[in-house]
């Protein structure tokens, strides 16, 4: 049994509007393996942005709360940490790689003092140690000419190399656990590739394990040992990428695939997943995918399922997966 | 650098010429006659006329236009036609007069209302915003003769803490120097709030606080000056409107500076003080601006090296 870094249990992210009560993650339980890479996959409102945030604790200036479950770290559950303590778990134990490369760096800050701010912070060093533990991150990174680039400004830099800026800081104080929130999606396709590869060799480099939110399961496949699906605040689908991809249970899931384009067929239409997300003020009563499923039986619109254990830690939030189910039942 | 400094050297110094010639012009424009108010209202023909001839009046503006000019380049700004006196005489209590108000009143309105904003927005929505809100929005409600007229009443009249009147020592710039600050304060309070409100929610912000460093960190080293970018250039353009002198908070505090001489000048039509006085406060605007410029490259390094 491989042993977790990370455990989620239960978990509830609400936030508190004056227009209502939105619950953004809604009881979610996964756990992450020690060097592995677990994939975080579902559309925008789904959730996994919120998880992500609540994990690492950067709920901070908006609404959000987690109002209830555990998010335990080495044998601790640090939803009960003061911010103080959990401030210093910030960038030592979890860091996060954000989506906007562009936008995630202080303008008006050198590229190398960005990286040394947090290296001193959570480590006795000197500055002149601090630069060179700088320097040794971003060449890591693959970063050309980079005892130059720490003199330099943000906007000096593309937004790949402004990414690879992102990791080396991430990456700084050695965490056990990388949360990269969409950590490609702002970059082109060949740059994409370039930071895939290079996140996939600092993994096996420091051993740390990476919690990667994405929508696209393309880099799930290259990237990621274990997968969770979320749909509306819950999990619907979670296993190994193996049996997510081969042994797809979840007609969300499913829906996912389907709506990816394939080479070689050609469709007069994509096949997409029906209608939105739903408004979390009226989240259908039974499944909260019912609205939009095309398996859905009156079962469905009343009960919502638990999950379904397909073996192998392959789990599916969905009544035909259960036994006994049968296709009369759908008509 | 040195071709930059002297581009915008020739580019102050045409701005300032416009202004000048402007203004001798528009001037002569405003209905009214100096030579009939000096001579007064019962003077005969021939007395304003004589009048007009000792101002120098009857000349062509043109030949007005280009003594005028020539008397610039001399540093001779020309002879109240009230007084009597060199302009430069009159403003030579005056002018420092004014700047040492400005002085005061720009510095502690700055400081604190930097400080009140900064602390507004870190505490958004919380009670430390609303009182930061209130004094802010009391700062502008409140007229400055108001203001002026209470704190004498207070600090002169009852605690005998500042003198009244008068701009003789340091602690005659207290209480104009406060007054003239308030605006200036709610301003700065309410434009760094919504400046530094508006950076705290950048990408960049959360990426400080995915490092673990503190709020007052993530506060002053990374906020702060992203959002003094903007606020600089109302500092700037305050600093200019101060050094313009007040006729209200002067004329409270019988305080002798330029916006009282404006005032007079213009109900006199004394055309050579007017055209300093407007000449000095377009100068005023210029340096103020270069001086931002600079400030602003110090401040976004992209601005600096491009």
């Amino acid at each position: 049994m491989a042993e977790n870094v990370l455990e989620v249990r239960n978990l509830h992210t609400y936030f508190f509007a004056d227009n209502g009560t939105v619950p953004a993650v809604d009881g979610v339980d996964f756990e992450l393996q020690k060097g592995h890479t677990l994939g975080i996959v579902g559309e925008s409102g789904s959730g996994k942005s919120v998880t992500s945030l609540s994990i690492i604790g950067l709920l901070m200036g908006t609404t959000g709360r987690v109002t209830d479950g555990e998010i335990i770290l080495d044998g601790e559950d640090i939803t009960k940490y003061s911010e103080k303590q959990r401030r210093k778990l910030r960038g030592s134990k979890i860091s996060m790689i954000f989506q906007e490369p562009m936008t995630s760096l202080n303008p008006v800050m050198k590229i190398g003092k960005q990286i040394r701010e947090k290296i001193l912070q959570h480590e006795k060093i000197s500055k002149k140690e601090a630069d060179e533990e700088v320097i040794k991150l971003l060449k890591m990174t693959g970063l050309p000419r980079v005892e130059r680039m720490v003199n330099e400004y943000p906007f000096q830099l593309s937004g790949g190399q402004r990414q690879r800026v992102m990791i080396a800081l991430a990456l700084a104080c050695k965490p056990e656990i990388l949360i990269a929130d969409e950590p490609t999606t702002a970059l082109d396709v060949t740059i994409q590739a370039q930071i895939l590869d290079l996140m996939n060799t600092l993994k096996e480099e420091t051993g740390t394990s990476i919690l990667f939110i994405t929508h696209d399961l393309g880099v799930v496949a290259e990237t990621c040992d274990d997968v969770v699906v979320m749909y509306c605040g819950r999990i619907v689908e979670k296993g190994t990428v193996f049996d997510i991809f081969k042994n797809t249970a979840h007609p969300y899931t499913e829906g996912l695939f389907n709506s990816i384009p394939k080479i070689g067929v050609r469709a007069e239409e994509l096949d997409v997943i029906p209608g939105n997300v739903p408004n979390p003020k009226y989240m259908p009563k039974g499944c909260k995918f019912s609205d939009r499923c095309k398996y859905c039986f009156d079962r469905c619109l009343e009960e919502e399922p638990g999950f379904a254990d397909l073996g192998n830690g392959h789990f599916s939030r969905c009544w035909k997966n259960f036994p006994g189910y049968t296709e009369q039942e759908a008509e | 650098m040195a071709r930059y400094g002297l581009k915008k050297l020739l580019e102050m110094l045409l701005t300032l010429f416009i202004v000048v010639t402007l203004v001798f012009f528009l001037v002569r424009m405003i209905p009214g006659d100096p030579a009939r108010m000096i001579a007064g209202e019962q003077a005969t023909l021939e007395d304003v006329e004589n009048v007009r001839e000792t101002l120098g009046l009857n000349k062509p503006v043109g030949e007005q236009y280009v003594s005028y000019i020539t008397g610039l380049f001399h540093g001779d700004l020309g002879t109240s036609m009230r007084t009597k006196r060199p302009v430069t005489e009159e403003l030579a209590v005056r002018y420092p007069n004014t700047v040492k108000l400005a002085l005061v009143a720009i510095s502690w309105s700055v400081i604190v209302g930097i400080l009140l904003g900064v602390w507004s927005a870190r505490h958004r929505s919380k009670w430390q915003d609303y009182v930061g809100m209130t004094v802010a929005v009391s700062g502008i409600s409140l007229p400055n003769f108001w203001i002026g007229f209470m704190l004498i009443a207070l600090f002169a009249v009852k605690l005998h803490w500042f003198p009244a009147t008068g701009a003789d020592s340091f602690r005659h710039l207290i209480l104009p120097g406060f007054t003239l600050g308030t605006t200036i304060m709610s301003i700065l309070a309410r434009f760094t709030r919504s400046s530094m409100i508006e950076q705290l929610k950048e990408d960049y912000i959360r990426t400080g606080r995915s490092k673990g460093i503190g709020e007052s960190a993530i506060t002053w080293r990374h906020a702060f000056r992203n959002s003094m970018i903007s606020v600089v250039t109302v500092v700037g353009m305050q600093f200019g409107f101060l050094l313009g002198g007040s006729v209200v908070t002067e004329a409270v505090f019988a305080y002798n500076g330029i916006g009282q001489l404006l005032v007079t000048s213009v109900a006199f039509r004394d055309y050579p003080c007017i055209q300093s006085l407007i000449l000095i406060f377009s100068l005023h605007f210029v340096v103020i601006n270069f001086i931002v410029d600079i400030l602003y490259a110090v401040l976004n390094p992209e601005i600096q090296l491009s």
